[in-house]
Parts: C-alpha cells; structure tokens; sequence
C-alpha cells in the first residue's frame, strides 16, 4: 500500500477536494483506494465526498480497530466521525498527538494500493506528529492556489517539508483558473495570479497538473485523471538544500569546529 | 451524605436488569470484548465523586481495587449538569426547550474538551465510552434529568 499525503501549511487551498478527487481518479483506474481525513481540528474531507454529515465510526470490538465506511468505492475514515456536529475541537496537544498517531494504527483497512491522507494546515506538533509516525510514506502532494497570498505558505511548506526529509511527489495547482458552465475562463479572486512554476522549478518540484474551479465535474475529473498518471510516474524524492547553501553548512561547521578545538 | 453524582451513578449501577439488556444488544464478539473491563471515572467538584467499575457478565459493579484500569474518564461537575440538562430536554420540540438552559451532548462536552478519557486506545474506547453514554447509561438517567432540570429551574426563579 502506497501512502501519500495531500498536504499545503495554508488552510482552503482545497486539500480535501483534491483528496477526494484523487481517490475517485485511482478508482477509476480499478485501484483500491482509502481516504484518511488526518485534520483532528477541522475535518472537512466528508463535504468534498459529498456527505452532509461523517457517519459514526463502526468498532471491529475482536481487534479493537476503527472500521473505514465505504463510499463510491472508497475506504474512509474521518475524524469527523467520532466528533458531533461541527463543535469546536478544544483538545490540549498531547491529546491531539496522540489521536494522529492512533489515527495511523487503530485502523482496519482492507487490502488497498493507495492510502492518501488529507494533512491539516498546521506546522504545528500534532501535525509534526503525522509525518514522524508514517516511516513508510510514499510521498506527498502539494496543493497550492496560484495567488499572491498564497505564495508565502508555499515556500513555508517545502521548508517544512525539507526539514522533516519527506519525499515530494509534485505540486497540484488547485483553482488555476475559473471555468463557467458556459466554458467561459476568468480569474474572480482579489489576489493576482502568479507563476508557482517558477517557485517549483527553484525547489525543484514537479507540477502535476492544473486543476479548474467549475461546476463540469468531467473536466476536474479530466484533469485528475492525468495527475493520476502523473503521480504514477513520477518517482518520488527527498528535498536537499542547494549547494550554495550547503557550501555554506560545511564552512560553519569547520569554523565552530576549529574554534571549539582551539579552546 | 452522597452527592448528587454519586446519587445518579447509584440509580444507574443498581439497575441490573438495564445493564443485561444492554449486554444482549450487543453481538456475541462485542460482548465478549466488553465483559471484563475496568475503568474509573472522576467527576471533580463539591457534588463530584470516584467510582471504579467493571463490566461483568451479569452488569456492572464498583470495585475499590485501582489495577487493571483501562481507561479513566475524567469531567467536572459542571460538565455532568450540562449533560443532564440536554438530557432533560432531548426529543423536545425547540419552541418547548428552556432557552435559559441549554444543555450540552457528552459527544460535544468529550470534543470540546470538557470530558477527557485516558487508556491505551484512546480514540477506540472514547469511541465505545461515548457510544455507550449516548445510547444506554444516559438514557436511563432521563427521567430524574426531567426532575433534576425542574429543580434547576425552581432555583433560578428564586434568584
């Protein structure tokens, strides 16, 4: 089973959408696929499955495991389940690490070829937390919306994700564009477009596709499905600083290494 | 004298025959998972009390001895009110509920951080521990959270 996580430190860059959407796009290719909602605070990925409510979690009570619900042939399990409806989530952190790391281990799933795991946007501990309890990650998705404003969250997340050595599978450009049911294409946000290619190309990430805000489902799905493909392809790595800068790690180090010695 | 936590904690563990109709509602591998264990629940405050107790075949029963806990269920008295209060009032029409007193559901009072559970499996059992409050050991307490509120209302008037 292949892991991989849908992640963006910028809250409502559509990391739910486009973990549903994905999960239906593997579908389609005939994989068996889950869907993990790992966002303890705020889980949002049973809207973008279409769900008004989570249903309640079913307990296997012989292996004390969480069982998945099945919708449109995927395996689910949300955090949203075991929450009511809607309350503000006022867990301490240690409660919060703990539920992440249960998320990855009490859970029954099925034989599957893909897990993807819709991440929260937070840098914060529990969410440091997902990443150091998935040794086994396949790689990550980055989902970001080619807007000014989101810039600064985009070069914030591949520094996280640097730090913490996670293998990249490549960027979605999520709400690239606006796209009427008339086929007409504008930009409606207050914060001008920008070029993420130029960002990727810098850090060295792929960009896996472009995915339009509309109402025609079949042209998201179209474009899904090539990012499938894509993700497919492409083999996943870890970010590395560049060599100027780790030039410049290699000469502090002997510098403070000369010093201490000279003490 | 007891408190009126320990009043409703008594009412509940006293009736046996509730807790073996709750125990044959469960499927043979859901009762064979359940039976045997122990757990403590503190509810702090002036009309708070501790009480360790364990499912057994034939219901449930306190128990002094601390080994062997799985999970430990921890809210204040002010939480356990809140829930009586929605207790009283579950299934009314909105227009019969007392707008003075609103009531909180233990799945919103464990989400909001009022109820916190403690064990191995924390996500599992609060699970189970929540479902079981909903569904059964709640419910049965619905009646005297009729009364409970009534009094409550009394109270206030008098303030």
């Amino acid at each position: 089973m292949k892991k991989l996580v849908i992640s963006s430190l910028k809250g409502g860059t559509g990391k739910s959408t486009i973990t549903a959407n994905l999960g239906r796009a593997f579908y389609r290719q005939q994989y068996k696929v889950g869907l993990l909602d790992c966002d303890c605070i705020a889980p949002t990925l049973h809207k973008a499955l279409g769900l008004a409510q989570a249903p309640r979690w079913e307990v296997d009570a012989a292996e004390q495991l969480i069982v998945p619900y099945h919708i449109d042939g995927l395996y689910v399990v949300t955090m949203a389940s075991h929450y009511g409806e809607n309350p503000a989530v006022l867990w301490d952190e240690p409660t919060l690490i703990r539920a992440m790391r249960e998320l990855n281990t009490l859970v029954k799933w099925p034989p599957l070829d893909y897990l993807f795991l819709d991440s929260p946007p937070s840098s914060s501990k529990f969410m440091q937390e997902l990443y150091d309890c998935l040794p086994d990650l396949y790689g990550i998705v980055l989902v970001f919306q080619p807007s000014d404003i989101a810039v600064a969250d985009l070069v914030r997340t591949i520094d996280f994700i640097r730090i913490k050595k996670a293998p990249v599978i490549g960027l979605v450009s999520n709400m690239a564009i606006c796209i009427s049911p008339k086929g007409e294409r504008f930009w409606p946000y207050l914060s001008p477009k920008v070029d993420i290619g130029s960002i990727c190309e810098e850090h060295g990430i792929p960009i896996l596709g472009e995915v339009p805000l509309t109402p025609l489902q079949a042209k998201v799905d179209a474009e899904l499905d090539k990012i499938a493909d894509r993700i497919e392809n492409t083999k996943p790595k870890v970010l590395t600083d560049d060599l100027a800068t780790r030039l410049c790690k290699a000469i502090a180090r002997q510098a403070v290494e000369k010093v201490i010695r000279g003490l | 004298m007891a408190t009126i936590t320990e009043m409703l904690f008594n009412f509940i563990l006293a009736d046996k025959d509730m807790h073996m109709a709750t125990l044959m509602e469960l499927s043979p591998e859901k009762r064979q998972a359940v039976v045997g264990r122990k757990g403590k629940i503190i509810v702090t405050g002036t009309q708070g009390g501790v009480f360790i107790v364990r499912l057994t075949p034939v219901g449930i029963f306190r128990e002094e001895d601390e080994t062997d806990l799985r999970n430990e269920v921890l809210m204040d008295y002010d939480t356990l009110r809140e829930i009586i209060i929605w207790l009283a009032q579950l299934g009314l029409p909105e227009s019969m509920k007392d707008p003075m007193f609103q009531g909180m559901d233990p799945r919103s009072a464990y989400t909001n951080g009022y109820i916190r559970i403690s064990g191995d499996k924390v996500l599992y059992d609060a699970e189970e521990i929540i479902a079981a409050l909903e569904k059964h050991a709640f419910m049965k307490m619905k009646p005297i959270a009729r009364y409970a509120l009534e009094a409550m209302r009394k109270v206030a008037k008098n303030e």
